[in-house]
């Protein structure tokens, strides 16, 4: 009887309890009751709450270990492939070599880039040059060529016109007395870029039937040795017809607008030393 | 009786752990799902009327010891819910997993609705601690959802440490 009944009983004994306890405001009196159960529950939760971020932090790390593994295997990829390339180089310098011993032909010129400063810019209407603040005694020869860059690209700003002991003047490309030797990359095509004022230049000796178009950029060739090759003169703006049968010429809009260059690269000829300041 | 001692002490002690490290570590903007409510409901189910009922006075009175709720509120509320989900243990096939999601929303309903009672009756002064329609509706679904982990972990450990058979007996 009592075994068959005892989960009732004890119901109705916890319902007398729970009763009990919520009739009589056995709220206010277990406030200690609350206080130890807050104080049992506390360790319990900090240990796995310091695990918890044990391990987060392990995951960081190891996800940080992982992308440092790809990164440096990346670097060690890039390495070896940098390795090859310079040896390849090596190689193919060292053929250059004795080509060009065998051959007779001078090496192309290398340069080495002096970092100056405009110093004043030509006020006439014209504007055909700047000055800057490194002469003769950093090393520059007149002719040395000038370069900006624009963007990251480096670009023709003239040529070195006049040279003193501590500035020189740079006759600037658009000036209608320089002249460069210049290519249409996307085509192929050679002809010589000449300046027409200060914000146009004009590339000559275009054939009739040439393929130049607007957009085309127009990089220097190189022939005369007086440029590298590869340095961004300007943009193709339109063609028209030069006055000589069978050519045509390009309108060419400058890369470089003198008045916004503030700082200059002057490419000076490898292996001739500069001349020490006293 | 074979009313295991030391299982019934250890399911209460681990019970009660369980639910402090998970409700300290509950971190998502979702309500954690009452274990404890879902474990008296999951032991009522297997037939342990007096153990469901037994864990859940004490796991309830812990709970209100624990919370805001008045003192003894809980404690009735899971004796009750244990009392009758473990009678009602003949009825239901709890080894669905439908069953055990119904058994979760009846026993979470039945919760929500007399721990606001209790709030509304008992409640001297202060406000009421009732809590909003939509945190319930959150509470039901979460509590359903969890519900077939619970008492499929609970059943098993019945099954493991209390050889097997199911009691359907009154007074176990």
């Amino acid at each position: 009887m009592f075994r068959k009944h005892f989960s009732s009983l004890l119901f109705i004994v916890y319902s007398l309890l729970g009763l009990a306890f919520l009739s009589w405001s056995a709220d206010n009196a277990v406030q200690s009751l609350r206080h130890t159960v807050h104080y049992l529950m506390s360790p319990w939760s900090d240990p796995p709450l310091a695990a918890m971020e044990q391990l987060g932090d392990t995951g960081r790390n190891l996800s940080r270990l992982i992308s440092q593994d790809r990164v440096a295997r990346s670097l060690e990829e890039r390495g070896l492939t940098r390795t090859m390339d310079r040896l390849w180089c090596e190689a193919v310098e060292a053929e250059n070599v004795r080509l060009r011993t065998l051959t007779g032909l001078a090496p192309i010129p290398r340069y080495r880039p002096l970092p100056a400063r405009v110093w004043s810019w030509e006020t006439s209407a014209a504007l055909r040059s700047v000055t800057i603040n490194r002469g003769a005694r950093d090393g520059i020869t007149a002719t040395d060529p000038v370069v900006a860059f624009v963007g990251d690209k480096p670009a023709v700003l003239g040529q070195v016109a006049e040279v003193f002991p501590d500035k020189a003047r740079i006759m600037l490309l658009t000036d209608p007395s320089a002249a460069v030797s210049a290519v249409v990359p996307r085509t192929g095509e050679q002809g010589v870029i000449e300046g027409e004022g200060p914000s146009r230049l004009v590339l000559n000796y275009l054939y009739s039937d040439t393929a130049a178009a607007p957009g085309d950029e127009v990089l220097t060739a190189g022939l005369g040795e007086l440029f590298p090759s590869g340095l961004l003169l300007g943009t193709v703006v339109g063609l028209e017809d030069q006055g000589i049968e069978s050519f045509r010429r390009a309108l060419v809009k400058p890369a470089i607008q003198a008045t916004r260059v503030r700082e200059v690269l002057v490419l000076l000829r490898e292996g001739r030393a500069p001349v020490k300041r006293p | 009786m074979k009313l295991n001692g030391s299982f019934w002490t250890g399911l209460f002690l681990a019970g009660w752990l369980f639910h402090a490290v998970v409700s300290s570590l509950w971190s998502i903007p979702v309500p954690s799902p009452q274990w404890l409510l879902l474990a008296v409901l999951a032991v009522g189910s297997i037939g342990r009327v007096a153990a469901a009922e037994t864990l859940g006075f004490f796991w309830g009175l812990m709970l209100d010891a624990q919370g805001s709720s008045l003192f003894g509120a809980q404690g009735w509320i899971l004796a009750a819910a244990g009392f009758a989900v473990g009678r009602l243990s003949r009825q239901v096939d709890a080894e669905k997993a439908l069953s055990q999601v119904i058994l979760a929303a009846g026993g979470t309903l039945f919760y929500l609705v007399f721990l606001a009672q209790s709030e509304l009756l008992f409640r001297g002064t202060g406000v009421p601690h009732v809590p909003p329609i939509g945190a319930a509706l959150a509470q039901l679904l979460i509590n359903a959802a969890a519900a077939p982990l619970v008492f499929r972990l609970v059943r098993a450990a019945g099954r493991r440490f209390l050889g097997g058979e199911e009691s359907h007996a009154y007074g176990d």
